[in-house]
């Protein structure tokens, strides 16, 4: 995985250097979470950059980047204690893309430089990245009102949606059972799919147009 | 709420969810029961997790309802192009957008061998397997020159992944532009049309786009066009100089599956755009022309209306709401009813052809939407506003390829109604009939016709006429293809409600001659005379009936056996009732069958409605026993997928029949499914629906209160239609849905609205008038309104004598209940009269005839009471023989307690004249079935026990 040009021996240092300082208890999840931010977004970069380049994309390489620097830490076991690591990276993504997608919906609704091209290019899927956008900050929204009720499977959620993480991962970074996790993320996930529905009608005039409902019988 | 309230009555909620999310979807009721019992959920919580498993189905078939993909996350993360930097021949300037497709930047040539500026559009996840095709097919796409068409002037691999350059469009999203230019319906439209046309310049080089959609057709203002004869926008208020710019022709071909046709493929399709991907393409269908046509009526609802015509919340949603839902018309949803009323009509029937979810229903091709919409500026009748006839045009053209000459000669036929079976027997003849002189003048009609005459029926007359006439000054010479268009003409007439018309035809076939003075074909002869027999039917029934003699007689003498059977099916279902006795219908239908059977095969739906037709025939020749089988054999040739109309028909027939046979039960399983069908093909608003639901109502299979249901929501559809013939039939059942509930009163006042309607509808010398004027009588009587009852028969006696005859059953068992009402009232004598009438006439009857034994056993009862013991006894022994006839295995309609009625009765009468034995048999006989079966306290128990008493000493 790790390529010819890989500026990551940085990063993966970096993120050790942090790991170590999270291991000797000196850092709180928040800590540990805006300590993992600017490496989870240069990484997060980087992909995106060579995925415009090379179009070839392997998934999400920044929890292969926590793995592999909390491998050497760990010492190629998965140490229950220590994988609350994951879910810190997997809220670093979180911040990381509701930040951007927050920036793009600022600069395509908020009277500011409309992004130039737009109307001139074209050949665009549909307003994709503004539904992307709006997605993005759709679930985190959802998911914030969701941790109100349900703490747990709120962050089963992050773990998942956010940071690319198996139910197996996701059960060691939160320390609960496999099946904890599972069932977890599927209530969240009805709950979350509800809320979305009903705040989104992504079609024009779905409101009032074609969805109207059906005439009742006269009789 | 308070935060904590809703913390614990989710951790409720959740407990009930992950015990019951498990479970088979069948189970969950009663384990939601389970816990509304323990007290570990109320029903406020319990709908709260019904809705939550309800989110969980729909979530689990969702596939992008919570999946991040990676490319997602990357393309909001991509900051952006790095300046200068080179793709192949071409160098960055900036980014002009970006998505999840990929982004487009602003180029200029590197070499400056193209001084223009472009836009480089990467494709990103394309397999490196289809590189290679896709350099193959960037030739065909580069081919594409239309000035409405952005042009591909390069592309390439880079890096190991695609890219294309096309030419710059300016401008901005067809939709938003014209809302900014606060464009007109018919701006929009012109607008439109320039769309049309590049697509369909596109799909004259087999190119389909297969992503139309806003973003992909964006306007400018170009004062000069780069290329090629633009039109003009200039009239109808579309801004000078506006041009729209088509962009991504092809592409998404490129991004799909592997496939070697042209024009087609098949399989599942990469890159969809919900909202405007046709329901082929979501179901990875064969994708022609036939989806730009989807996407194209798409934008054009947009235009029209400002909304999208299939709703959906997400993508799955949305996908499944176009596979089962039909668009509302563009008029239904307009924001204005100066906008709904521009729409009504022929926009909605233009929008709603190119959005047919079967691709081969649409327009062929974008060529085609145009020709319409421009059909439509124009002021001239459009084709799409008669859906089905375009249809069938298009597949009739389809299988014929005499071209257009068919086509118009299909769509004429169609257009005016009634037409279409007539047609389907002529379209061979047709076909064989081809020539230019046809096809032309046919193109001549549609081309000439009138824009300004309003309404179908008015349009078609109007091309009928402007046929007519110019059948005689153009195809002078022809007179073997002028005797073919005056059938056709003449037919079409008839589809119209114009018999008049079509019999003048008729005869003016039948009058040409031949410039050698030769007469006409003997096979349009025979033609000739059936249609003047199915025009003069209307007028004079009577005097058709021979027609038709003479038309089977024609058609057998000439030996084409399929015009036999058109006339013979014409005659049995035309004249059958007026002018042939039941069996010689029955006679001419069975041959037609047989016919069919060789003509059209075993499975042919013509044959299956002939088997329906003869069925009914058989019944009213009281033939009732043949019906069923009949009835059965057409259900099975008529399947519910391809016939359901048909289907429903005969459906109801057998329902209709087994109600009649008291077989109430599978009556009412086949009125179910008839019921069924009719609302999945016609809607719950029909007609059709109407009938149905009245049949189902006189069956009753779930009771009178349902009944009664059913009739009321029939009527109000037939209410809003203004339908009076349906109205009768929807009466009838809801009276007998009161009957059946003992609301006697009530039934009275609608069987006596019902009856005054067939008067107005029907007329009032005819059978169902006098038929109807019955229940009146029966429901008074049934109130004890006896002296209205008494007046209602009295004039139903009139009616049913005029109508049926004096000797039909029907008078016998009119006699029959006027002497019941004669007979509760107290009126013994007068009743006595009635059932000697009735009495009387039935001794012609069969001996089987329940008529028969009634009327014998009521006039013996009469007397009995009279005190004429003697005169009782021969109608007495009369009704004893005719219930033992009935009584008889062959007939089964074997009823012990009127037997044992009858056989008391006659006990009785024998007491009196001196013959105790024999009395004290018959009744000792009777007894014992009387009270077991009718109650010691009935009046006829009561009697024959008295009877007995008297008769030991």
């Amino acid at each position: 995985m790790p390529r010819p040009d890989d500026p990551r021996p940085d990063r993966v240092g970096a993120v050790t250097a942090v790991l170590d300082e999270a291991a000797s208890g000196a850092l709180s999840q928040d800590e540990l979470v805006a300590r993992l931010m600017p490496i989870v977004y240069d990484e997060l970069r980087d992909i995106a950059r060579a995925q415009r380049r090379r179009y070839d994309v392997d998934g999400f390489q920044t929890t292969a980047l926590v793995h592999e620097a909390y491998l050497r830490l760990a010492g190629h076991r998965l140490v229950p204690e220590r994988a609350y690591v994951f879910a810190a990276a997997a809220r670093a993504m979180r911040n990381v893309l509701v930040d951007h997608a927050r920036r793009h919906h600022a600069l395509k609704r908020g009277g500011g430089e409309r992004p130039v091209g737009l109307t001139t290019a074209g050949g665009l899927p549909d307003g994709d990245l503004d539904a992307l956008a709006e997605r993005v900050l759709d679930v985190d929204e959802a998911l914030g009102k969701l941790a109100t009720l349900d703490e747990r499977a709120a962050r089963v959620v992050e773990c998942r949606y956010f940071g690319g993480l198996t139910f197996e991962e996701t059960a060691a970074a939160l320390d609960v059972s496999e099946a904890t996790a599972k069932r977890d993320w599927r209530r969240a996930r009805a709950w979350l799919h509800r809320a979305l529905v009903e705040r989104e009608p992504d079609v024009a005039g779905a409101a009032e147009g074609a969805e109207r409902p059906p005439r009742s019988d006269a009789t | 709420m308070p935060p904590d309230d809703s913390a614990a009555r989710w951790a409720r909620v959740a407990a009930a969810f992950d015990a019951v999310a498990d479970l088979p979807r069948a189970e969950r009721p009663a384990a939601l029961d389970r816990l509304v019992r323990d007290g570990a959920l109320d029903g406020g919580l319990r709908a709260e997790v019904e809705s939550l498993l309800d989110a969980d189905a729909e979530a689990a078939t969702d596939t992008d309802s919570l999946d991040l993909g990676a490319h997602d996350a990357a393309a909001l993360l991509d900051d952006g192009p790095v300046v200068g930097e080179r793709v192949g021949p071409w160098r960055v300037l900036r980014e002009l957008g970006r998505g999840g497709m990929g982004r487009v930047d602003l180029v200029e040539r590197a070499d400056g061998a193209y001084e223009q500026q472009a836009a480089l559009k990467r494709l990103a996840f394309v397999a490196p397997s289809r590189v290679r095709r896709f350099l193959r097919e960037r030739q065909i796409l580069a081919s594409l020159d239309h000035p409405g068409i952005a042009r591909l002037l390069d592309g390439g691999v880079a890096d190991g992944a695609p890219y294309l350059v096309m030419e710059l469009a300016e401008g901005e999203p067809i939709t938003a532009y014209a809302d900014r230019h606060g464009l007109g319906l018919r701006a929009r439209l012109r607008l439109f049309l320039q769309v049309c046309d590049a697509v369909a310049y596109a799909h004259r080089h087999l190119v389909v786009h297969r992503d139309l959609k806003p973003s992909n057709v964006l306007v400018g203002e170009r004062g000069t066009p780069t290329g090629g004869d633009a039109p003009t926008g200039a009239a109808d208020g579309v801004p000078p100089g506006a041009r729209v710019a088509l962009l991504d022709f092809g592409v998404a071909r490129l991004l799909d599956a592997d496939a070697d046709d042209p024009l087609t493929v098949e399989g599942p399709v990469a890159p969809l755009t919900p909202g405007y991907a046709a329901p082929e393409q979501l179901a990875g269908g064969p994708i022609t022309t036939a989806a730009d046509v989807w996407a194209l009526g798409v934008l054009l609802y947009e235009l029209l209306t400002g909304r999208r015509p299939i709703a959906g919340t997400s993508r799955t949603g949305w996908a499944e709401a176009v596979r089962t839902t039909d668009p509302r018309p563009p008029s239904t949803v307009a924001d204005t009813p100066t906008d709904a009323r521009r729409l009504r009509g022929d926009l909605d029937a233009i929008v709603l052809t190119a959005l047919r979810r079967e691709p081969e229903a649409r327009y062929a091709s974008a060529h085609d939407l145009a020709a319409d919409l421009r059909r439509y500026l124009a002021g001239e009748p459009v084709t799409a506003r008669a859906p089905s006839a375009w249809y069938r045009a298009q597949r009739f053209a389809g299988r014929h390829k005499t071209a257009v000459a068919s086509a118009a000669l299909v769509l004429l036929a169609v257009v005016a109604g009634g037409a279409t079976t007539a047609w389907q027997a002529r379209e061979a003849r047709a076909a064989a009939a081809e020539s230019t002189a046809t096809a032309d003048f046919l193109a001549g009609i549609f081309q000439g016709a009138d824009p300004t005459a309003a309404g179908e029926s008015l349009l078609a007359l109007d091309l009928l006429e402007r046929g007519a006439r110019r059948i005689d000054v153009e195809l002078a010479r022809q007179p073997a293809v002028r005797a073919g268009l005056y059938l056709v003409v003449g037919d079409a007439y008839l589809g119209l409600g114009r018999p008049d018309s079509a019999v003048a035809f008729a005869q003016r076939a039948l009058d040409l001659r031949r410039p050698d003075g030769a007469v006409p074909d003997a096979s349009e002869a025979a033609r000739a005379r059936l249609l003047f027999a199915r025009g003069l039917y209307p007028i004079d029934p009577t005097g058709a009936g021979d027609v038709f003699e003479s038309a089977v007689a024609d058609a057998r003498a000439v030996g084409d056996d399929a015009l036999v059977l058109d006339a013979l099916e014409a005659q049995a279902s035309l004249a059958g009732n007026q002018v042939m006795t039941p069996p010689e219908t029955v006679a001419a239908l069975e041959e037609a069958v047989a016919l069919c059977r060789r003509l059209e095969g075993e499975d042919s739906p013509r044959l299956g409605r002939l088997l329906a037709l003869l069925a009914m025939k058989v019944a009213s020749a009281h033939q009732h026993g043949r019906s069923e089988p009949l009835l059965r054999e057409a259900l099975a040739i008529l399947p519910a997928e391809t016939e359901p109309y048909e289907r429903s028909v005969v459906l109801l027939d057998l329902a209709s029949l087994l109600n009649a046979m008291g077989r109430q039960d599978e009556g009412a399983a086949a009125a179910d499914e008839a019921l069924a069908l009719r609302r999945r093909i016609l809607g719950d608003d029909d007609l059709r629906t109407a009938e149905a639901l009245g049949i189902r109502a006189e069956v009753a299979g779930d009771g009178p209160e349902v009944a009664e249901r059913d009739a009321r929501a029939g009527l109000a559809i037939t209410e809003r239609a203004g339908n009076q013939t349906i109205t009768i039939e929807l009466l009838a059942s809801l009276g007998s849905a009161l009957m059946g509930q003992e609301r006697y009163d009530e039934a009275a006042e609608v069987y006596r609205r019902r009856f005054e309607l067939a008067g107005e509808v029907l007329g009032t010398d005819g059978t169902r008038y006098a038929a109807a004027s019955g229940n009146v009588g029966r429901a008074l009587h049934a109130a004890g309104r006896y002296d209205e009852a008494a007046a209602a028969w009295d004039e139903a006696l009139r009616l049913t004598t005029a109508a049926y005859g004096p000797e039909s059953p029907v008078v016998a068992s009119t006699y029959v209940a006027a002497g019941n009402t004669a007979e509760a009232a107290g009126r013994t004598a007068e009743a006595e009269q009635f059932y000697r009438e009735a009495y009387d006439r039935s001794r012609g009857f069969a001996e089987t005839s329940r008529t028969r034994a009634m009327a014998g056993a009521l006039l013996g009862r009469a007397l009995l009471d009279l005190g004429r013991p003697e005169e009782a006894l021969p109608p007495l022994r009369a009704a004893v023989e005719a219930r033992e006839a009935l009584s008889r295995p062959a007939h089964n309609f074997r009823s012990e307690s009127d037997d044992a009625r009858a056989v008391a009765l006659l006990g009785e009468a024998l007491l009196e004249p001196g013959s105790p034995e024999a009395a004290v048999r018959h009744l000792e006989a009777a007894l014992p079935t009387l009270q077991a079966d009718l109650g010691p306290d009935d009046a006829a128990t009561v009697r024959a026990r008295r009877a007995l008493d008297r008769a030991r000493p």
